[in-house]
């Protein structure tokens, strides 16, 4: 489907339901066409936010597709029981059966839903953050459970002796499920990802937040007998569809990502996970007076949890404390070997053969113990830079420069690495002046390009270009790219995406960390995408423009350089 | 005989320091050496000519160097094609590539000594010029 069509069915369903939901909960129909009203929109809305949910799953990928797909699942279940429960009491014109088709269908909806929470994207844990994580939902998750069971299940959940046995199973279930809704919005609070803030997550969580809420109030309206068909509650669950709908929207755009902090970093971190477990404390002091011994119990399990959780906190911090210095040590002692393998090769060949070496020859090899032991003391000032994480600090030596020379230098620096890729592509309608450090950017863009021959598949292109008054330059390739899960990973310090375990590949780790870091001490950015053009990955670099004159040679369309 | 033909070495390394530093350590008169710079074109030449000796590096662009020993033995084993490991990367090795390990004839951590990567070449040339007499 292309966007205006999305953007149309969006509006219509999500419009629908909010529409129906304003004239709801206002009451501005009288009742007998407020109930006529409901029974046509209700159909329409909840089948049309789950269709609209199950085929937007189909814009993303692996188990988010599955998760969306589950999604989509449960409120088109829940669609279904609503449209048997209208075709009996607005077309059929009977009594509808209890429990019925509808209502297996409507209680499937809890479930699937549920699943697919579980399902959503997350960061890849470590083992003891896993363990942490699961506690810190289990202790939620009882805490919930005690709570609500407390505030009004304990009044609504009861075995009718007049009932029949999938009566009373299907009574029983209805006041339960919303358990389940609640603990799903707790693992979406909870759970590590990038994407917290991103609206299509809103909106599912906002969603799932309004239909527990109408569930909870419809329970306690049918209690009192004060629940009208057709009347303002009604409007609640048209709330709900209409964000799913939403929900559905945004799984088609671009997923926003922010980065995810450390977690427990500060005091609100801490404590919201929590917030459940709070309530059920706050709830067992006051009712203990009325002898809530199952309170007492409650407690008493979730006090044991969040013991366990902290004895596996301070082991996940040692254990993260240690993969990084593992990492470290790894990945930097290999990349100061290689310099040092040249120098201690050379120096000792001059030493053993001087006599048999032609002084051309002795000349190039100082000349490569030399130009090595300077590589080998930039990676020293680098080290200690991102170590004590200052390289935003760096003095820049800016100037005007030409990004068509620029590239041009790096091509070549690059090439003389006679590496077996092919040639680099450069794309660049025209040329333009960016501000900058000429070493440091040529820094940047060499770190680019040799990423993009050491992951990529042999082809590599630069594009170059101004866009909203920027400089743009782009390093596309046509390797596997970068996993989803270490798009933010790739900028940490020691960080190597998919190859930190994977030791032979050849990297510190840090040299993305620095790349970004002198990218943004030039006002500019560094950032990854998956290329379009190549299908591998892109990194697009902006600097800012510069005011002097354009020079006044004009640059050929596009050049192509050979690597070697 | 061994003074007649060339004892034939392929050498599958990406960084060109190196790569100039093996070329200076091997004689010319007695070494013809082949050079490949990334795992896929090094295992396809290796698999398609004969060589008597292979210096392999571990991390090479494409392949890695331990996947290039993988494939080669599926098809060439120790006596066919002797393997000399030259790596920065001591710490897993031993640990990661058991199997894999044991059919190599030679171990260079880099940086190595210049004397080390001569004896150790003269032994597994060595090694395979008496095989070859008998």
């Amino acid at each position: 489907m292309t966007r205006k069509i999305w953007q149309g069915a969006t509006i219509l369903v999500a419009g629908l339901g909010l529409l129906g939901a304003v004239l709801l909960w206002f009451e501005l129909l009288s009742p007998e066409v407020a109930y006529e009203f409901s029974s046509i929109i209700y159909p329409l809305v909840s089948v049309g936010a789950g269709a609209l949910v199950m085929t937007a799953a189909g814009k993303v990928d692996g188990t988010e597709r599955l998760a969306w797909r589950l999604v989509g699942l449960g409120i088109v279940f829940w669609g279904l029981g609503e449209t048997i429960w209208v075709w009996y009491s607005f077309i059929a014109h009977v009594e509808v059966p209890y429990p019925g088709w509808a209502d297996v269908l409507y209680l499937a909806g809890y479930p699937i839903m549920f699943i697919g929470v579980l399902f959503m994207p997350h960061l890849r844990l470590l083992r003891y953050e896993r363990i942490r994580l699961t506690l810190d939902t289990v202790a939620g998750s009882v805490a919930i459970a005690a709570v609500m069971w407390t505030a009004y299940l304990a009044d609504v959940v009861y075995l009718d002796p007049e009932a029949g046995l999938a009566e009373r199973f299907v009574n029983i279930l209805y006041p339960l499920v919303d358990v389940v809704l609640l603990i799903a919005l707790l693992i979406l609070a909870v759970r590590r990802t990038t994407r917290r803030f991103d609206p299509r997550l809103l909106a599912l969580a906002t969603g799932i937040l309004v239909t527990a809420f109408a569930d909870i109030t419809y329970v306690f309206q049918l209690e009192e007998g004060t629940y009208v068909d057709g009347g303002p509650l009604d409007a609640l669950w048209l709330v709900g569809y209409a964000l799913f709908a939403v929900a559905g929207y945004y799984v088609t755009k671009p997923p926003v990502e922010r980065e995810e902090q450390a977690p427990g970093q500060k005091l609100w971190q801490v404590v919201a996970p929590y917030t459940a477990v709070a309530a059920l404390f706050a709830l067992t002091a006051i009712e203990l007076g009325r002898g809530g011994g199952f309170l007492q119990w409650a407690s008493f399990s979730v006090s044991l949890i969040v013991i366990a959780r902290q004895g596996f906190a301070i082991k996940e911090t040692r254990e993260v404390v240690a993969k990084q210095r593992d990492n470290l040590v790894a990945s930097v002692s290999h990349e100061l070997r290689t310099p040092l393998t040249s120098i201690r090769g050379f120096s000792q060949l001059l030493n053993s053969r001087w006599d048999s070496l032609d002084d051309e020859r002795r000349r190039e090899m100082i000349a490569t113990i030399d130009d090595q032991s300077r590589y080998l003391t930039r990676l020293v000032t680098d080290l200690v830079d991102v170590a004590r994480n200052e390289v935003i600090a760096v003095e820049l030596d800016v100037e005007p420069i030409s990004a068509a020379a620029l590239i041009e230098d790096v091509v070549l620096t690059t090439a003389d690495d006679d590496r077996a890729t092919g040639p680099i592509g450069v794309g660049m309608p025209s040329d333009f002046q960016v501000v900058g450090d000429r070493s440091r950017l040529k820094q940047i863009l060499v770190n680019l390009v040799t990423n993009a021959v050491r992951y990529g598949n042999g082809d590599i292109a630069i594009e170059a270009m101004t866009d909203h008054g920027q400089a743009v330059i782009e390093i596309h390739d046509n390797g596997p790219g970068v996993a989803k899960k270490h798009e933010e990973a790739i900028w940490e310090r020691f960080e190597r995406g998919a190859h930190r375990l994977d030791s032979s590949v050849p990297g510190s780790g840090i040299g993305l960390a620095i790349a970004r870091g002198l990218a943004i001490a030039h006002d500019g950015s560094l950032t990854y995408r998956r290329s379009t053009l190549l299908g591998g990955a892109c990194f697009r670099l902006t600097l800012p423009l510069s005011d002097a004159p354009e020079p006044a040679e004009e640059l050929e369309p596009a050049l192509s350089l050979p690597s070697s | 005989m061994a003074g007649d033909a060339p004892i034939r070495v392929l050498v599958l390394e990406d960084s060109k320091p190196t790569r100039q530093l093996l070329d200076l350590c091997f004689d010319k008169r007695r070494y013809a050496l082949t050079y490949r710079l990334d795992g896929v074109s090094g295992l396809e030449t290796a698999l398609s000519h004969d060589f008597d000796l292979l210096l392999l590096d571990i991390g090479l662009p494409g392949m890695d160097g331990w996947e290039v020993l993988k494939r080669i033995r599926e098809h060439k084993d120790e006596a066919e094609l002797p393997v000399i490991v030259l790596t920065a990367h001591h710490d897993t090795v031993l640990t990661k590539q058991g199997p894999l390990f044991s059919s190599i004839d030679g171990f260079l951590p880099k940086p190595f000594d210049v004397s080390e990567l001569d004896e150790t070449v003269e032994r597994v040339v060595g090694n395979r010029l008496a095989a070859g007499n008998t």
